[in-house]
């Protein structure tokens, strides 16, 4: 019989821890969401105490549990406190974020439940992000990063380069065997119309040349790292342009044409074709005959 | 160097014309920056560098053409037309900026 009574007084007296270590932790979540709503310890008008206080309450009763019972009572107080701060955080107060039944407070019972090691990791990120917030740390974190960037963009020297002509020149050379485009007998006008002391002998019609130039993309891979792509694609574009130029000229004065009138070049990117950037440059005119007016 | 779009000079003389003059010039944007465009649009506003790197790029063309130009003894240039145009590439963009015209010589 002693022996019995001393088993129900011993199972009576650990229901009450139980009841008792689970009341502190609802006691610590209450106080804890408490504080959240006073000192108005919100983002974007959502209460950290949501989070906080089935965190607390979880945490105190596991602790307490773990040191009076040496047992675990369940987290019964974190789910106690996830009621309270569902009804009175997302029905009572009736906040922007409205009624929502999964919320971050029952994700973190969940979790608490099944791996408390990953809780306390939680908690210590919980932490660590309220720090960052206050103190904005994270921001001069994120600050110091991209400015350590930029510093290796520069190192890299991958601004945006201006290649000119002349750059492009002292590379290549390209103009060593250039024929002089405006002393090859076809004078070349932008213009749409005659020249000034001029006069129209015959209109021969549109002329049109077209130079497609290809760039392989593997060649303009191993060029950018050598920082010569731009340098390689000027002198292509000059050296088919002045290639489109002269075979005008050169059908121009097959045709007896001695001017070109309303000149125009265009540049466009056609597209890729079997690993290469293809390209193309277009001259069109209009090739006449011209002679010097003479007063009559 | 008087530079014009016009194909006249209407109130001046032109005494000679020396014929096409043209000037280029490349706009190499970065592949890699690009992939930050979005941030750096946030961050530095992205869109404003672009443009003064484009305007650059134009200058850089009208003044090769301009020194072409007085090579040939010209004192203007018109009838000038001018086209940007993305050449594109396995780079990402790359920007022509070409601007060429009739060198001429005209009586002040």
């Amino acid at each position: 019989m002693k022996l019995e009574e001393f088993k129900e007084r011993e199972k009576r007296r650990k229901f009450l821890k139980e009841i008792s270590v689970i009341a502190i932790g609802t006691a610590v979540g209450i106080t804890t969401y408490l504080i959240c709503l006073i000192t108005h310890f919100d983002i974007f008008g959502w209460n950290f105490g949501l989070v906080l206080s089935p965190l607390f309450a979880g945490y105190a009763e596991s602790f307490l549990a773990k040191k009076y019972l040496e047992e675990s009572t369940g987290a019964v107080s974190a789910f106690i406190l996830f009621i309270i701060t569902v009804v009175w955080g997302f029905i009572i107060s009736n906040p922007t974020l409205g009624f929502n039944i999964i919320t971050a407070g029952s994700i973190i019972i969940i979790i608490q439940a099944a791996i408390p090691t990953a809780t306390n990791y939680f908690l210590i990120g919980m932490t660590l992000a309220i720090i960052s917030h206050i103190s904005g740390i994270f921001k001069k974190i994120t600050n110091f990063f991209y400015k350590r960037y930029l510093q290796l963009m520069g190192k890299l020297n991958l601004d945006p380069r201006i290649i000119r002509e002349e750059n492009a020149e002292e590379k290549y050379h390209f103009y060593e065997t250039e024929p002089d485009m405006n002393h090859l007998g076809v004078l070349l006008l932008t213009l749409e119309y005659l020249p000034q002391g001029k006069e129209l002998i015959d209109n021969k019609g549109i002329y049109e040349k077209r130079e497609i130039f290809t760039f392989n993309q593997r060649e303009e891979l191993k060029s950018m790292r050598k920082n010569e792509m731009h340098l390689k694609l000027m002198a292509s574009v000059k050296k088919t342009e002045t290639k489109a130029l002269y075979n005008l000229i050169k059908e121009l004065k097959n045709d007896g044409c001695n001017a070109v009138l309303n000149l125009h070049m265009t540049f466009e990117t056609l597209g890729q074709d079997k690993g290469e950037n293809v390209r193309q440059i277009i001259v069109r005119g209009t090739g006449v005959v011209l002679a010097d007016k003479t007063d009559s | 160097m008087l530079l014009s779009s016009t194909s006249t000079l209407d109130n001046k003389k032109i005494t000679k014309y020396h014929g096409l003059v043209n000037g280029e010039a490349l706009l190499g944007t970065n592949v890699y920056k690009d992939l930050f465009s979005g941030i750096r649009d946030v961050v530095e506003g992205r869109t404003s560098t672009y443009a003064a790197d484009v305007q650059n790029a134009r200058d850089e063309a009208f003044k090769s053409m301009e020194a072409k130009a007085e090579a040939l003894g010209a004192n203007g240039i018109i009838g000038i037309k001018v086209s940007y145009n993305n050449l594109g590439g396995t780079m990402g963009n790359t920007i022509l900026v070409t601007a060429y015209g009739t060198a001429v010589s005209y009586e002040k």
